[in-house]
């Protein structure tokens, strides 16, 4: 067994669920000032025909990797509960009253009855 | 009041919810760091009919979750059962998960409620052994 990674105080989990990955954002509200530093997505079947892209923002701000906007994608090669590890780098920091916006293009043919599970990793410590 | 439990310092939760737990459902919570879950719990917002629903909780870690070295199966009876009813699974020390692995929690759907049951699911997990 790996050693763990050690939680600091100053993380937080937050989840939520798409009821179908059709085309659609996911709102998840932001209680304290932070940073993301991991989005984690998963779903109950592998999307098919086509990927599912998921555009991660801040309010209307997409968050970036490496000076880049950046998305997520969920191959048609994701089984049921494969985890896509998403770790931005830029437009990554929120505050009290901002929200997490998660956009699904809906492309995958099976989205309408596709469901996806989010966890997002946030570091409230305001570095 | 009775006293607060202390948090770790390093917990964290997650949570999830059932569309109906009174129907074969699964769902999944990724994990964002590599760790131990110690303690599941479950309300559900309907009383049960008919039978009693059974939750197994998996992973899709090569650590499988266990309860005194068995299945971790969490059963919700339909005895008591009511809105807001909680109930709780205390899994056995050392189901630790890597960053990339899930949490799966499957219901049976044993139960015959004629409309759906949505229940909310909350998980503690921490970096280290021990509660």
């Amino acid at each position: 067994m790996p050693l763990p990674e050690q939680n600091k105080i100053s993380n937080n989990v937050y989840n939520a669920q798409f009821a179908n990955l059709s085309a659609g954002t996911v709102f998840i509200p932001l209680l304290t000032k932070g940073r993301i530093t991991r989005i984690a997505i998963t779903v109950d079947a592998n999307p098919t025909t086509t990927a599912t892209v998921i555009t991660p923002l801040i309010d209307a701000v997409q968050m970036q990797i490496n000076g880049a906007n950046a998305t997520i994608t969920i191959p048609t090669t994701n089984a049921a509960g494969t985890v896509v590890n998403f770790n931005p780098t830029g437009n990554n920091v929120f505050y009290a009253g901002s929200a997490i916006r998660l956009t699904s293009n809906g492309a995958s043919a099976n989205a309408a009855t596709l469901r996806g599970f989010v966890s997002v990793f946030v570091d409230q410590s305001g570095s | 009041m009775p006293y607060p439990s202390i948090k770790r310092i390093d917990e964290v939760t997650y949570n999830a919810m059932f569309n109906d737990v009174s129907a074969v459902e699964t769902i999944y919570i990724p994990v964002c760091s590599a760790g131990f879950i110690n303690r599941i719990g479950v309300t559900i917002s309907a009383a049960l009919t008919g039978a009693d629903t059974n939750i197994t909780i998996t992973s899709t870690g090569v650590n499988p979750p266990t309860v005194l070295g068995a299945p971790a199966i969490l059963t919700l009876p339909i005895a008591g059962s009511a809105a807001g009813a909680y109930y709780e699974i205390i899994l056995d020390e050392g189901f630790y998960l890597n960053l990339g692995d899930c949490v799966v929690i499957t219901s049976n759907g044993a139960s015959t409620n004629a409309s759906a049951v949505p229940a909310t699911v909350s998980l503690l997990s921490n970096s280290g052994q021990g509660r």
